[in-house]
Parts: C-alpha cells; sequence; structure tokens
C-alpha cells in the first residue's frame, strides 16, 4: 500500500512542478492553445464557407485541433525540461520510473483537457454545432480522448525529446498511434451530437477505454527505458 | 482467345506483379551487395590497433 | 552454402507460382483477370504481418534479455514487413481500380489498417536511423516496436466497426477468394503464391539478420577503437 502511495505522491510533486513552471510563465502549453484556435479557424477557410458541409465536418475538426496541438504540447513538456537541464536530474532521482510516468502523463492530460475546453465552445461558434443536449456525453469523450493522448504523448515525447529531429519525429510516430483512439473518439463526437441515432455510442466509448489503457499500460512499464542514458 | 474488354485489366496485373516482383528483387540484390560489403569489411579491417593475428610485441627487442 | 540454396530454391518456386497465377489458374467469373493480382496481394499480406510479428516479439526478448541477435532479427522484421506491407498496398491498389473502379477505399479494413501499419513500421526504421549508439537505439526502437504490436489490433477492430456501421453498397473484398470457399485451382494458386514467397522472406530474413550482426560488431569494434586502452565503451556524446 506505501508503495502505492509513494508512486501518487511522487507523480503528484511532478505534476505539480509542471503546473507551477506553466503559471510562471514557461508557456510550453498555453503558446500551443493560441495554436489550436488559429487552425479551427484555417480549417473554415480550407473547408468553407458551406455551413452544412462545415457542421458536418465538426467532429472531425475539433479532434484533428485537439490531437495536432497536442502533439506539439507533449513535444514541449519534455522539451523545455531537457533544455533546462532538468530532465536528466528528474533521471537521476531514485523514484519509481512509472511514478514519473505518471507525473508527466498528469501533466500531459491537463494540456489536452485545456485544450479539449478550449476548441469545444470554438467548434460550435465556428462550425455552428449544436452542443447543448450532449454536453455531458461530450465532455466524457474529450476526457477519455485526452486521457488516451496523454499517455502514449508522454511515453513518446520521453522517448523522442534526446533526438535531434525530434519536431518531426514526434508526430511522425503519434499521429498513425493514435489514429484509433482519433476514429472512436470523432465516430463518438458525431453520435453524440446526432442523437446516437446507429446505438454506435457504446462500442466507441469501450474502444477508447480500452485504447486508454493499453496506452497507460505501455507507458508505465516502458517509460523507465525512455529515461535511461 | 483474349477477351479485349480484359486486356485494361491486364495492365493493372502486370504493374502488380512487376512492380512487387521487381522491387522485391532490387531489395534482395542491394542485400547482397550490401552484405558482400559488410563481410570484406571485416576480414580486412583498416584499424591500426594490433590484430590477433600479428605477432606479440617483444619487449627486448 | 544452405543460403543460397535457398535463395534459389526461392527464386524457382516464385516464378513458378507467378508463371501458374498468370496464365495456369483461370480468371475469376466476376473479378476477371484482375482476379489473379489477389494471390500476389494476399501472399504478401501475411508476410508482411508475420514479420511484424516477429520484430514485435525479438523486441520484448531485446528489452528482456539485451541480446543483439534480438535486436538483429528485429530490424530485419522490420525493413523486410515495410517491404512486403508496400507490395500489399500497392497490389490493393491494383486491384481495386478495375474491380471497385477507385484506388482506395476507406471502408475496406485491410487496407487502410496496411497504410497505417506502413506508417508505423517506417516511424520505427526512422527513429532507429536517428539514433547512433546501438544499444540506445535497440531499446528505442523496442518501445515502439511493441506500441505499434498493440496498436495493430486496435486499428482493425475500430476500422472493421467504421465500416460496418455505415455499410455502403456491398462492395468485394480481396478476401473473398477464400469465403464462400473458392475452387480449388484459386486454393493452389494462392498456396503455391504463399509457399514461394515464404521461401523468399525467408531468405530475405536471414540475410538481413546477418548484416544487421555485422553492422552492430562494426560498430562495436568502432567504437572501441575510439578509446583504446578501454574494454567496454565509454557513453558516447549524445546521438
Amino acid at each position: 500500500m506505501t508503495a502505492v502511495v509513494r508512486h501518487l505522491a511522487v507523480a503528484r510533486a511532478i505534476a505539480a512542478k509542471d503546473l507551477r513552471a506553466e503559471l510562471r510563465g514557461r508557456q510550453a502549453v498555453t503558446s500551443t492553445l493560441f495554436l489550436a484556435a488559429l487552425t479551427l479557424l484555417i480549417f473554415g477557410f480550407a473547408l468553407g464557407p458551406d455551413r452544412a458541409s462545415l457542421a458536418a465536418a465538426g467532429p472531425g475538426l475539433l479532434w484533428l485541433a485537439v490531437i495536432l496541438s497536442g502533439v506539439l504540447a507533449v513535444g514541449r513538456l519534455h522539451q523545455l525540461e531537457m533544455e533546462d537541464g532538468a530532465f536528466e536530474l528528474l533521471a537521476l532521482y531514485p523514484v519509481p520510473r512509472a511514478a514519473i510516468y505518471l507525473g508527466k502523463a498528469i501533466g500531459g492530460l491537463a494540456a489536452m483537457l485545456a485544450l479539449g475546453a478550449l476548441v469545444l465552445p470554438l467548434t460550435v461558434v465556428l462550425y455552428a454545432l449544436d452542443v447543448a443536449s450532449a454536453l455531458p456525453g461530450l465532455v466524457l469523450v474529450i476526457g477519455l480522448g485526452a486521457l488516451g493522448f496523454a499517455a502514449i504523448g508522454t511515453l513518446y515525447a520521453g522517448l523522442t525529446v534526446r533526438l535531434r529531429a525530434r519536431e518531426v519525429l514526434l508526430p511522425l510516430l503519434l499521429l498513425p498511434v493514435v489514429a484509433p483512439l482519433l476514429l472512436a473518439a470523432v465516430s463518438a463526437t458525431a453520435s453524440l451530437l446526432a442523437g446516437d441515432p446507429l446505438g454506435e455510442l457504446g462500442a466507441w466509448l469501450q474502444l477508447l477505454i480500452g485504447y486508454d489503457l493499453a496506452m497507460l499500460l505501455a507507458g508505465g512499464l516502458t517509460y523507465g527505458l525512455a529515461l535511461e542514458e | 482467345m483474349i477477351d479485349p474488354a480484359a486486356i485494361g485489366d491486364l495492365a493493372f496485373v502486370a504493374a502488380a506483379y512487376t512492380v512487387i516482383l521487381g522491387g522485391t528483387g532490387l531489395y534482395a540484390l542491394i542485400l547482397a551487395r550490401r552484405l558482400r560489403g559488410a563481410r570484406q569489411a571485416t576480414s580486412a579491417p583498416a584499424s591500426d590497433q594490433p590484430r590477433p593475428s600479428d605477432p606479440p610485441i617483444d619487449p627486448r627487442a | 552454402m544452405a543460403t543460397r540454396v535457398l535463395g534459389i530454391g526461392a527464386l524457382v518456386a516464385v516464378a513458378g507460382a507467378t508463371t501458374f497465377a498468370l496464365v495456369g489458374v483461370a480468371a475469376d467469373l466476376n473479378q476477371g483477370e484482375a482476379q489473379r493480382i489477389m494471390y500476389i496481394h494476399v501472399a504478401s499480406a501475411w508476410l508482411a504481418y508475420l514479420s511484424f510479428g516477429v520484430t514485435a516479439a525479438t523486441s520484448v526478448w531485446w528489452l528482456v534479455r539485451r541480446d543483439p541477435r534480438a535486436d538483429a532479427i528485429a530490424l530485419a522484421g522490420a525493413e523486410v514487413g515495410v517491404l512486403f506491407t508496400a507490395a500489399t498496398i500497392w497490389a490493393g491498389m491494383m486491384w481495386g481500380r478495375p474491380v471497385w473502379g477507385t484506388y482506395w477505399q476507406w471502408e475496406d479494413p485491410r487496407l487502410t489498417t496496411t497504410a497505417l501499419l506502413l506508417a508505423l513500421y517506417v516511424g520505427y526504421l526512422l527513429i532507429r536511423r536517428l539514433t547512433d549508439e546501438p544499444a540506445r537505439r535497440a531499446t528505442r526502437a523496442a518501445v515502439v516496436g511493441i506500441v505499434a504490436a498493440i496498436d495493430i489490433p486496435i486499428v482493425h477492430f475500430s476500422v472493421v466497426w467504421w465500416r460496418g456501421l455505415h455499410q455502403g453498397p456491398t462492395f468485394m473484398s480481396p478476401d473473398t477468394i477464400l469465403n464462400p470457399p473458392a475452387p480449388g485451382q484459386f486454393v493452389a494458386a494462392l498456396l503455391l503464391m504463399l509457399g514461394a514467397f515464404s521461401l523468399a522472406w525467408l531468405w530475405l530474413m536471414v540475410n538481413r539478420y546477418r548484416l544487421a550482426r555485422l553492422d552492430w560488431e562494426a560498430e562495436e569494434s568502432a567504437r572501441r577503437g575510439r578509446l583504446p586502452g578501454l574494454v567496454a565503451a565509454a557513453p558516447a556524446p549524445r546521438p
């Protein structure tokens, strides 16, 4: 039991440190929020101006904006630490690797949730989506999607942070792996907005949960390997 | 004999087989060449470290 | 050498299987001549997935035992796998154009899953290329390889569900050769092609493995050579 408590304490400390750094102006994640908003705007120019087709594309565009900005966010959460030399120190701490992973992943989750919280109302405004009745469900889907992305994003960000070509390599590795997450999240979102006519929502939620668990497990088990040098 | 309508399809069949067999063959050739090169490199190393086949250095010499 | 025999055997087998597939077997009633592509498409697909299974398993082996042979097999599997995956997709597109009327079909689970498989393993090869130190490279690649292996079944299920919910007009899949049971000669042609390709696959794997081992040894001795007097290589500059 104390092992679990220790893990959680370490994770909390790491996550709190990341949050403090962010609030003090580190700008790891906050800049990606602006990028997400900008992406939504640009999508409008690329796919508009027909409101009907934009509304139909709404769920997809929502998740594309979240994920594309999310790749940058999880990358920066490791990268800025690396540049400060703090990442090496982190790797040297005699704490369980899974706890470090958990702490970084919590930070990643917070970043993804922030992105989701921004992107959802923007999509409503820009693409005329009607989300009122589906809001609780949407919050759940965004939460599950955010968790899965943070889980694998944190692992791959840790894996690539020391490489010269990490800006290209991280999206190159992440995007194929999160394809099923994207598919499930978009399908669940679209189905929620339409009132779940085909009764498919349950299946997509199951897929999201399964994905989240699989990626959390993979991250927890292998993040330590990414840290070692 | 050959159905004229099938000639279009045959083009796709030909494209499929030639590209795949050709590509695989090319990969095999490059692999064989690289393997030959790597084997030659290990049998004739360019290093100036003493090799195991060299006689032991005689301190009295 | 045994591998030389294997290589010649593979060559002969592939030539024979191809000849049979192109002229020996009859064309399909529905799909016409294009159906012949299906033999090479299915054979490539099975070997592509086999290759990546090998990479996934040997990645685990590396992480557990740090045996350089495991990493060599993993690399061979990934490279050969990329080759056969590209072949699968190409054949699928060449089949799709005459039969579906289109080169690509989003609802075909095999095509989309295989495309993602290609992307996943190109990433695997890329992270290898960007890491200089052999053991670091093997570990990073192993993590990517294992995550990719976990991802593929999830991708498959998601695309199958995706298709199932949005079932358009019934379309043919390249797998319909075996379902419903196809004429004996079709199955024979497929098995012949699969057998021939398996021999080729084996030859490619064995030789790629050998090359990987030689490269590893060369890298290791070069690293040791840079620091004379030391038995083990000191940590190299950040790759």
